[in-house]
């Protein structure tokens, strides 16, 4: 399955983010944050290309005996 | 030379032979730190009364014939992530300007335990979010970064101040302030070393370990902290081994991979020559260099980044509620971007997390490497300021992303990593490589890395920050 990567965050699309979340942002706040977001959302986009099938999430390291160093 | 020119081991020798005593040592490291404090601000506190406090207490135990052991009577800092109690954690944040400690941490804990003499808390950089420490300067040239996140241990270690230090390490804030200040660096497996009592950037990718100036002192201070604690959900209870039993056996017959893409994609000519060359003697000292392909290697600070910022907006989102102007710039507007994560994009990061994982058990399964071996920098300390590295073929990196990016595959998959100084550049900088070994492994990496360190002496040099 291809997905798409989402557009580029406006201003106004982040400070509405925001207040959905509890974080009040005003729009010059908005706009320092805007060109960072746009490369984390970029970077994490990345990662959609990557087949996971039924991979589960690795919340931490958890050592397994085979693991470990003789 | 002076007692604080030692070595942590050469010191503990004296110490138990009683040639010196932990006062003597304590006052010749704070004396140092006051002479080099003004150039390099590497403490958020100098606790110069507990340190002679502990130092006099050593001192009458050592007389009476009771060694606790390779730390008994010796001075170190920790970090000002760690509680102390009855001390701010500042975490060099002025959002911290109320915050006060009421019990210790569990490796300052440790730390006294041993007999330690803790003379005081290091600059962070604000948080442990970031690599620069901009509050302190690198005692080789103090126009450049000592590095970071823990950059004051780094700093004050290298500046014999004091003879080793806790960092913590979650996109590399151990190794890369070691390898910019010429210091040994241990970051150690996930759940090895416990966390209670330490203030997190990243739950899923926080390690606390060792600054020291060798191996040896590396390995020692890690025997001291490592150990099991329910405290800390990671933590692993696996008993604790000698880490200097075995790190004189040598590495022949070792298969040591030498990654073929990823890490030397982005670096200073300079200090890839300098890695080179550990290649060359660690292949001389009988290692067998391996060619190999790391997997995944594309997706590393996507997953990095992926799982860091939304879990440290999590750990701070009632202060950035609440205060959010008492940050420095740089936190407040990743702490912000980080609430806009979807909770899918995380869980993402983290199912790629487990695929990068099972491929570097791939790597270093039976019949396959025993480490890889890596730059653990891009290039020598940037200058205060600088935002930018530019590359031989002209192309440019962040230095966040260029240093981060050398660090994370050891954060991602919570494998032991050291660092090991690899010489200097022709402007008198230290960079370091760094050995990435299997799960609880650290006894196999500070062999490595004390292997290479026995053919070298940058471990002698001294900085001069005046």
């Amino acid at each position: 399955m291809e997905f798409a990567n989402r557009p580029s965050p406006t201003p106004d699309a982040i400070v509405r983010a925001a207040n959905a979340t509890g974080l009040s942002l005003d729009h010059a706040r908005a706009e320092t944050v805007q060109p960072w977001l746009e490369i984390i959302y970029s970077s994490l986009d990345s990662l959609k290309a990557v087949d996971l099938g039924e991979t589960p999430p690795s919340f931490a390291f958890k050592s397994r005996k085979s693991d470990r160093a003789s | 030379m002076s007692l604080h020119d030692l070595t942590m081991a050469e010191a503990a020798a004296r110490l138990r032979a009683r040639e010196i005593s932990p006062v003597e040592l304590t006052e010749s490291c704070l004396a140092r730190i006051g002479e080099t404090e003004g150039a390099l601000n590497a403490y958020v506190a100098v606790t110069g009364e507990p340190a002679r406090e502990a130092a006099a207490a050593a001192e009458k135990e050592i007389a009476g014939g009771r060694v606790r052991g390779p730390m008994h009577g010796i001075p170190v800092c920790v970090k000002d992530l760690c509680d102390m109690a009855g001390l701010a954690t500042t975490a060099s944040s002025k959002v911290r300007h109320d915050h006060m400690a009421d019990s210790d941490s569990a490796v300052v804990t440790r730390l006294k335990e041993a007999g330690a003499v803790i003379v005081g808390k290091t600059h962070t950089h604000e948080f442990a979010y970031g690599i620069s420490t901009p509050t302190t300067r690198n005692p080789w040239n103090t126009d450049c970064i000592p590095g970071g996140s823990s950059g004051g241990t780094g700093a004050s270690v290298a500046a014999r101040g004091c003879f080793a230090g806790i960092g913590t390490d979650t996109g590399g804030s151990i190794r890369i302030p070691a390898a910019l200040c010429g210091l040994v660096g241990l970051k150690p497996t996930y759940g090895r070393v416990s966390r209670a009592g330490v203030t997190s950037l990243s739950w899923s990718l926080d390690h606390v370990g060792p600054l020291a100036r060798t191996v040896e002192d590396a390995a020692n201070m890690l025997g001291v902290l490592a150990g099991y604690d329910a405290r800390d959900p990671g933590s692993v209870d696996l008993p604790v081994p000698d880490y200097t039993a075995g790190m004189d056996d040598g590495i022949a017959g070792l298969r040591l991979g030498r990654p073929a893409n990823f890490y030397f994609d982005g670096m200073d000519g300079e200090a890839r020559t300098l890695v080179e060359a550990a290649f060359d003697a660690l292949r001389a000292a009988g290692a067998e260099i391996v060619p190999v392909e790391l997997p995944l290697a594309e997706t590393y600070i996507a997953v990095e980044f992926g799982l860091c910022l939304p879990e440290a907006s999590a750990y701070h989102e009632k202060e950035l509620r609440s205060r959010a102007d008492l940050y420095g710039e740089d936190v407040r507007t990743f702490l912000e971007a980080g609430e806009l994560i979807p909770a899918t994009d995380y869980i993402r990061a983290l199912r790629v997390r487990e695929r990068i994982k099972q491929g570097w058990a791939a790597l270093m399964a039976p019949g396959g490497i025993d480490a890889v071996v890596a730059p653990t920098v891009p290039a020598a300390a940037a200058r205060v300021g600088q935002d930018m590295f530019t590359w031989p073929d002209g192309t440019e990196e962040t230095t966040t992303n260029a240093h981060v990016r050398h660090s994370c595959p050891a954060n991602v998959t919570g494998l032991p990593a050291i660092t090991v100084p690899c010489g200097f550049t022709a402007a008198g900088l230290p960079v370091g490589f760094q050995t990435i070994g299997r799960p609880f492994a650290e006894a196999d990496i500070v062999r490595i890395a004390r292997s290479y360190e026995a053919t070298v002496d940058w471990s002698a040099r001294a900085p001069d920050p005046g």
